[in-house]
């Protein structure tokens, strides 16, 4: 097989045993890798409703097919389980060096069952691979715990992807932090690591799987650079990061402020450039990417360089909260990434509890402190209770939906779909967005379904996604769910979603590593594929149709801004988006003719037991 | 008449300016609008910034008004109307 060692690692926790786990080429073609590989591994290993921190409960790290090989932004791995977050299928990915470094110690990834009884880490490389005590480490945050096994192993070019505080914690939204600020931040796969007592995963080597046609691979991996490099986006995501939205996102009602009440927020404080004026900065790439789109912040305080925050992250602390401190924000992140914690779900939350406060559900006996709508240090102290669990901080820690239901709210309040915390794309902007919201694999998701980039004017000429009116819901069903295939594949192959290829392109680059003569419509189907199989899972776990929603508060008309008025006719959109996925009206379920045609007999049998 | 472009992030920076007022003649179209700012900043303007195919800003640069985007080279200015420029860039 080319593209792939062929191998995974099983580790059970519990015993300790490691083995070789072969991958079938049927399997590789079908799910191609990463997430899409990792909902069929998961699949083969659960068969009834669990506990997604119970010790049988599977982490998968997987790499794709592309992973290792010349072609560029391909250094990408998905962590894939159950999410201690939503209960449902969960799974999150991330760049940086460590998904090169885990192909190159000889497998395609990793699969996690078990529990250890004391704290361990996996150190892998060169083709062995082995457990080692982490008891010191339980306690340090993802910073220290990188630097201290990057010492301990000794080997120069090891990569580490671990928890902080927060996985240890088991708080439902941790992350798990590699190369640094690099997270794998959504749907708690820090709190599932924690679970297993798995503190971290330190990989090293440069092993590398055959490829069908290196020379073709090469060929096209130089043209992409050269394209890469010359386009227009990765000019600004390399001078400003993904925080250059920001004064667009107001401008266009998409960047929410005040708990998705309002969308208008005095902008340019929480810039990009006012991020390059108040800081020193510095660029980074992940291994092998051409745009440099990671920023480091020089000296944020004496002596300390801190990860730059991302869009997502900025205006979550930020608008969201009403703090235009920009300090503040930043701080927040590093807190963040230092603890180990999702900022979108605890951004989230902290504004929830600000909303909570001006309604006179919290005071200040309940939450322990006075919260006015942009207090920088409100944010940052609530921040702490979450990660300490302390007074209020303990219901944040668990979510907007777990904090509407203990506090007797209506659950419309919560700014989650399926319990995953909205991200900050406004669906009254961008309706085909609401439609990938409601529907998205892992509950409220920007990264796969960015329906936002096609109104704006990008467009998939192959699968004739062409842009639309923005905020008309007329026709986005069918759009919107085939760009969601689409970039369910990126976290299959693993691609980054900046890389500015076309689905011919990504066929064409397949087939140089795997030789697999594939064509677009065969490489959507396995997104299909993939989005299908993560629907069982969470079909199986217990989700229901009447989850596939917004929630009322991201779908009440404002006031003011450019949404002024108008929300998405989510039903309109739902229904055009069922037919062309070929899901039944009334269950949600897929049905068994569109799981027979993508293949996935298996599943038949799961969800039509009957049958 | 009067028309105001206000530029963000990339095109700020490239250009040099936040905003600049320019006076077209009535009924001018946007890409007239593009092309006056063309001549006007051809100095600084970097050459990725210009589509010469389409006669306008490279397609990745959009252009915005009155909330909505204006995707139609052609279309018709008004009297005191802001048209802001960024670069077509969204992520998380």
């Amino acid at each position: 097989m080319h593209g792939y060692h062929g191998r995974l690692l099983e580790v059970d926790l519990s015993t300790g045993r490691l083995r070789d786990l072969l991958l079938k080429e049927e399997l590789c073609r079908n799910f191609i890798g990463g997430a899409g590989l990792g909902s069929a591994l998961l699949n083969e290993r659960i068969s009834r409703k669990l506990d997604p921190l119970a010790p049988e409960s599977p982490l998968i790290m997987a790499t794709g097919p592309l992973t290792g090989s010349p072609l560029p932004m391909v250094s990408r791995y998905a962590l894939c389980g159950l999410s201690p977050l939503t209960g449902l299928w969960g799974e999150a990915t991330s760049g940086g060096v460590f998904p090169f470094r885990l192909k190159g110690s000889g497998w395609d990834g990793v699969i996690f069952t078990g529990k250890a009884s004391t704290p361990v880490y996996l150190a892998m490389g060169n083709g062995k691979a082995e457990l080692r005590d982490a008891t010191h480490l339980w306690g340090k945050d993802t910073y220290q715990t990188q630097e201290m096994i990057s010492l301990e192993l000794a080997q120069k070019e090891v990569s580490v992807a671990c928890i902080g505080q927060a996985g240890e914690r088991l708080i439902p939204y941790a992350s798990v932090m590699n190369d640094k600020g690099r997270a794998a931040g959504r749907c708690g796969m820090g709190a599932l690591m924690g679970s297993k007592n798995l503190k971290a995963v330190a990989a090293w080597g440069d092993s590398k799987p055959p490829m069908a046609d290196p020379r073709k691979a090469a060929e096209l991996a130089a043209q992409a650079v050269q394209q890469i490099r010359g386009h227009l986006v990765s000019v600004a995501f390399r001078e400003y990061g993904t925080l250059m939205y920001m004064d667009m996102g107001m401008v266009l009602g998409d960047t929410p402020a005040r708990y998705f009440t309002e969308s208008v927020f005095p902008v340019s404080q929480v810039t990009g450039q006012a991020l390059r004026q108040k800081y020193r900065v510095q660029n980074y790439a992940c291994r092998g990417c051409p745009i440099g789109c990671g920023r480091e912040l020089k000296d944020f305080r004496p002596g300390l360089d801190v990860d730059g925050p991302e869009y997502e992250t900025v205006a979550a602390f930020g608008p969201l909260c009403m703090n235009m401190d920009l300090e503040s924000i930043v701080e927040a992140n590093h807190i963040c990434n230092s603890h180990g914690l999702d900022t979108i779900s605890a951004g989230v939350s902290i504004a929830y509890a600000f909303y909570l406060f001006e309604k006179g559900v919290l005071d200040r006996e309940k939450a322990g402190l006075d919260l006015s709508w942009g207090d920088p240090k409100g944010v940052l102290k609530l921040l702490r209770m979450i990660l300490e669990g302390e007074g209020i901080g303990e219901l944040l820690s668990r979510g907007t939906l777990a904090m509407a239901r203990e506090l007797g709210r209506p659950e419309g309040e919560a700014a989650q779909v399926k319990g995953l915390e909205m991200p900050m794309h406004e669906g009254r902007a961008f309706h085909g967005l609401a439609v990938s919201y409601a529907t998205g694999p892992r509950g409220a998701c920007h990264l796969k379904g960015d329906y936002y980039n096609v109104d704006l004017g990008s467009m998939v000429l192959e699968y004739m996604i062409l842009p639309g009116e923005r905020m008309s819901s007329a026709a986005k069903g069918e759009p919107a769910a085939k760009y969601q295939s689409l970039k369910d594949l990126f976290d299959s192959l693993t691609l980054c979603k900046f890389a500015p290829l076309s689905p011919t392109q990504i066929c064409e680059m397949l087939q140089a590593v795997t030789g697999w003569q594939i064509t677009p419509q065969e490489l959507l189907k396995a997104g299909e594929r993939s989005i299908n199989m993560k629907r069982a899972l969470s079909i199986l776990q217990g989700l229901k149709k009447e989850q596939d929603t917004l929630p009322e508060i991201c779908m009440r008309p404002l006031e003011q801004g450019a949404t002024a008025g108008t929300t998405p006719d989510l039903e309109l959109m739902l229904r055009d988006y069922y037919a062309c996925r070929g899901w039944d009206w009334e269950t949600g379920r897929p049905t068994r003719e569109k799981l027979v045609e993508l293949g996935l007999n298996e599943v038949v049998q799961k969800l039509y037991p009957e049958a | 008449m009067k028309v105001k472009a206000v530029f963000h992030g990339i095109p700020w920076d490239w250009l040099g300016t936040e905003e600049v007022c320019l006076e077209l003649p009535e009924g001018a179209s946007l890409r007239s609008l593009m092309s006056r700012l063309r001549s006007k900043f051809s100095h600084r303007m970097p050459e990725q910034l210009w589509d010469p195919g389409r006669e306008a800003f490279a397609r990745q640069v959009m252009a915005v008004s009155r909330n909505q985007p204006l995707r139609d080279l052609e279309t018709t200015l008004q009297e005191g109307q802001e048209i802001h420029f960024f670069l077509l860039l969204a992520g998380g």
